[in-house]
């Protein structure tokens, strides 16, 4: 029992604990049916094993025991057999885990080296797509630059030719047409002179027919009041001495009398 | 010419001179002048062509040697 609350409270961690008895007389084995003995043995936090006597002793603490075999050789037994079963176990756990680790080893190799080459397919289809493209753009940029300088170019020529041209062209049909007034000049100058005379004529007819020599000459007569010439009778009183001149006389009379005339004799 | 006279600009001049020359709108007063004007815009104009056409070549050939 001592010893039982030695190795409870010596804190040590142990992984079981073996009670052995060698063979003897059935009164020696009475200690192990001691009931406070039994009870620590069956409450006892680590398993304890049992060891006891020969084949046909069996006691309280056998029964109250994590295990229990009949002699102490047998609980060596046990204990080796156990151990050399857990070491077993041990030891297929770590074929295991390297069997394991090499199948994940391997196959995660295999996924990253399945990734790898997808990536570096994609990456140079990427690089591929993206160059083909600039030789694309590059292809168009130096066709459109040399199209666009190429027309540029005739806009230009076109544009010179016509400035080049056109001038002379236009001084020509300035220079012909000071030519075209000039033959016109020289072809209707007698025409228009022609016609001048005759207007002129005209207009000399027209002023001779109205001057005062031919008027008088028809019968008309000028007065003068004041000695100025008069068409306004209001300006002549009764007993004023006014001028008729008749064609190439002058008569001197004294007005008697004013008469209004509504005549229309001369009317025409 | 002017200092900061564009391509554009005077390409835009140079058909309107052309435009009124072509619809002899152009009094003969003017025209010598236009037609000065007009001059001096084409050698404006085919010199800034040569000058980018010699430009716009080398950076060809520059691409083309970089594609090599």
């Amino acid at each position: 029992m001592a010893k039982l609350i030695e190795v409870y409270q010596s804190n040590i961690p142990y992984d079981a604990v073996v009670i052995t008895r060698g063979g003897g007389a059935q009164t020696d084995f009475l200690i192990f049916d001691n009931y406070h003995i039994g009870r620590a043995v069956a409450k006892f936090p680590i398993p304890i094993i049992t060891g006891i006597g020969h084949q046909k002793n069996e006691t309280i603490t056998d029964l109250m025991a994590h295990t229990q075999t009949k002699t102490p050789t047998k609980a060596a037994d046990f204990i080796i057999a156990h151990n050399k079963s857990f070491e077993d176990e041990i030891l297929s756990f770590q074929k295991t885990i390297l069997i394991k680790s090499q199948q994940l080893f391997s196959s995660q190799f295999q996924i990253l080296l399945s990734v790898n080459s997808t990536i570096v397919n994609i990456t140079r289809d990427i690089l591929n797509k993206y160059k083909d493209s600039l030789v694309q753009i590059n292809q168009v940029t130096i066709n459109t630059s040399k199209s666009i300088l190429f027309n540029r170019k005739n806009e230009l020529l076109g544009l010179s030719s016509q400035i080049v041209s056109k001038p002379k062209i236009i001084l020509y049909n300035r220079i012909n047409d000071i030519r075209n007034t000039i033959n016109n000049l020289g072809t209707f100058k007698s025409l228009y002179l022609k016609n001048q005379r005759g207007y002129l004529g005209h207009y000399v007819s027209i002023i001779k027919m109205m001057s005062p020599e031919n008027i008088l000459k028809k019968g008309f007569a000028i007065v003068k009041s004041n000695n100025k010439i008069t068409s306004n009778p209001d300006t002549i009183l009764v007993g004023e001495d006014i001028e008729i001149i008749l064609a190439n006389t002058q008569i001197t009379t004294t007005v008697k009398k004013k008469t209004k005339y509504d005549g229309k004799e001369f009317n025409i | 010419m002017e200092k900061n006279l564009t391509y554009e600009e005077a390409y835009i001049e140079l058909a309107s001179i052309a435009k009124d020359i072509e619809n002899e709108s152009v009094s003969v007063d003017v025209l010598a002048e236009k037609v000065k004007r007009a001059s001096e815009l084409i050698t404006f104009c085919q010199t800034k062509l040569k000058s980018t056409e010699s430009e716009v070549n080398k950076i060809i050939a520059q691409m083309e040697n970089a594609n090599k």
